[in-house]
């Protein structure tokens, strides 16, 4: 599928086969299934731009800006 | 170039950084989202009934309307700032994402797709970012732009899984509008909290240097470090030798990371090696390019850019020499490991280049033209190479052009005269008339 591939500067569209050895080593060395894994993931991604606001917003109202 | 003292509240984070985290979240949902778009494919031919070649053109005709948006977008980061650019392609991107998943037909889909979030992706990459970046950092500008730029690996490495398993949970429909949620109630927002489109917004200065401005004079503008190339037209760059020599590197970059993201399963097959090993060598590729981007980008900092861009040109020459040498799995892993170190670090380093010579005023113009040659002659080359392929059955052929390619682009950006023309080296202080333009 050569075309999905050329979407944008340096970016691959994701490959299957190693995306399905990449899930089945998580899976395995993990112990987890797909629920526990998507909500580990899902808190990483809420929690750091939930964090970077916070700091940026406590910054600006400590020096009043 | 000549290190000024930092002002800083005692322990207190440059806010520049924050912005930095901010577009680093914007470059790792855009991205992620879209190198996950491969993960559906399967599954919209068997719901829709449609082939995989009208998959690959509705995937073609998006990177052709993102390729050609990011210089409009950059060009209007540089007037109207970047902050608004970012925020609203990032609202707009969010809500062509809920659409897709909400989309009866594929057609509605394809539409959605193409025409409003490839478009609207444009908005959130390299141009408007990097238009930012450059008016928040002088000293440190490698070094913000690398951060950002891995944003991008690692929205491959971690939203594709999450993707990957969230469409094994739910459908693919909960998956797209879970990632244009994140994207409307998340990103969007947090661009419009953080990020500022100059430092002298918040009465900082680039870097958090203290104020110095020619002459001893203070002002709550920001001084500004003008070369002796600087513009006032992004066209006015090109009438001088360093942008052509910069855009045929770039020209290279694009040719040589897009052949071997399509060309390197297939070549690996054809030297016998499973699928399988090659997409690990492409996984290891992609891993130690998120490290080379951040090295490279902290130590173009400290010497000159051109330095640091020849050897990456040079040592991914030297990769695929190798790799036409070298035969078999052994010559897949040499490949990945040397040119893993230079595949996303010409970013950084190119663009803080074009700033410090042509001048911040037009760096998101002149950034989205370089970005859209790279991809223009990145589509160019993946079917030159295909076409090489069939008539020669064999890559040697194509890889090692794309060697000879390299070392010109190594000697292109050698011949850069940086000392002469970088503000960095030649820069004086100077006040601008207005900042930011439109801000």
């Amino acid at each position: 599928m050569p075309a999905l591939s050329v979407l944008a500067h340096h970016t691959e569209p994701a490959d299957p086969e190693l995306l399905r050895w990449l899930t089945h080593t998580i899976d395995s060395v993990l112990g987890l299934g797909p629920l526990p894994v998507v909500l580990a993931i899902a808190i990483v991604i809420a929690a750091f731009p939930l964090a970077l606001g916070l700091l940026a917003v406590r910054q600006r109202r400590r020096t009043g800006r | 170039m000549k290190d000024k003292p930092a002002v800083r509240s005692g322990r207190r984070v440059f806010y520049g950084w924050y912005i930095v985290g901010a577009m680093f979240f914007m470059m790792f949902i855009g991205v992620g989202a879209r190198v996950g778009f491969g993960l559906f494919v399967d599954t919209w031919t068997r719901e829709f009934g449609v082939s995989v070649a009208a998959l690959s053109g509705v995937a073609s005709a998006g990177w052709l309307a993102n390729g050609l948006s990011q210089p409009l977008f950059g060009s209007l980061a540089d007037r109207v700032g970047g902050r608004i650019v970012v925020t609203s392609c990032m609202l707009v991107m969010g809500l062509g994402v809920v659409a897709m998943g909400l989309s009866p037909s594929i057609w509605v889909m394809a539409f959605f797709y193409a025409a409003v979030v490839s478009f609207a992706m444009g908005g959130t990459l390299f141009a408007p970012a990097v238009a930012v970046m450059v008016r928040w950092f002088l000293h440190k500008r490698g070094a913000a732009i690398a951060v950002l730029s891995a944003g991008a690996s690692v929205g491959g490495m971690l939203l594709v899984p999450f993707m990957a398993y969230l469409l094994v949970l739910t459908s693919w429909r909960v998956t797209w509008i879970t990632i244009g949620v994140i994207m409307v109630l998340v990103a969007a927002p947090l661009l419009f909290l953080v990020v500022r489109n100059h430092p002298s917004e918040m009465g900082l200065e680039p870097d958090g240097d203290a104020p110095e401005v020619a002459g001893g004079a203070s002002d709550a503008r920001n001084p500004e470090l003008v070369g002796p190339l600087a513009v006032e037209e992004w066209r006015d760059a090109y009438r001088s030798a360093p942008m052509w020599l910069l855009s045929f590197s770039y020209v290279v970059c694009g040719v040589t990371t897009a052949t071997i993201s399509i060309h390197f399963v297939p070549y690996a097959i054809d030297q016998g090696v499973t699928t399988s090993i090659a997409a690990l060598a492409f996984g290891l590729l992609s891993l130690i390019n998120m490290l080379g981007v951040l090295g490279v980008g902290v130590i173009s900092d400290r010497i000159q850019r051109k330095t640091a861009l020849t050897v990456i040109y040079a040592m991914r020459g030297v990769a695929f020499l190798l790799l036409t040498l070298i035969p078999g799995a052994i010559g897949l892993w040499v490949f990945a490991a040397v040119a893993g170190f230079s595949w996303l670090a010409t970013v950084p380093t190119t663009s803080a280049l074009t700033a410090e010579v042509y001048g911040v005023k037009r760096t998101g113009t002149l950034t989205g033209v370089l970005s859209m040659v790279h991809q223009l002659a990145g589509a160019a080359a993946v079917l030159v190479a295909g076409i090489t392929f069939s008539v020669f059955g064999t890559y040697a052929y194509a890889f090692a052009g794309m060697a000879v390619l390299l070392m010109l682009a190594a000697v292109a950006t050698w011949l850069v005269n940086e000392r002469a023309c970088s503000a960095r080296f030649q820069g004086v202080l100077t006040l601008p008339r207005q900042a930011p333009e439109g801000a």
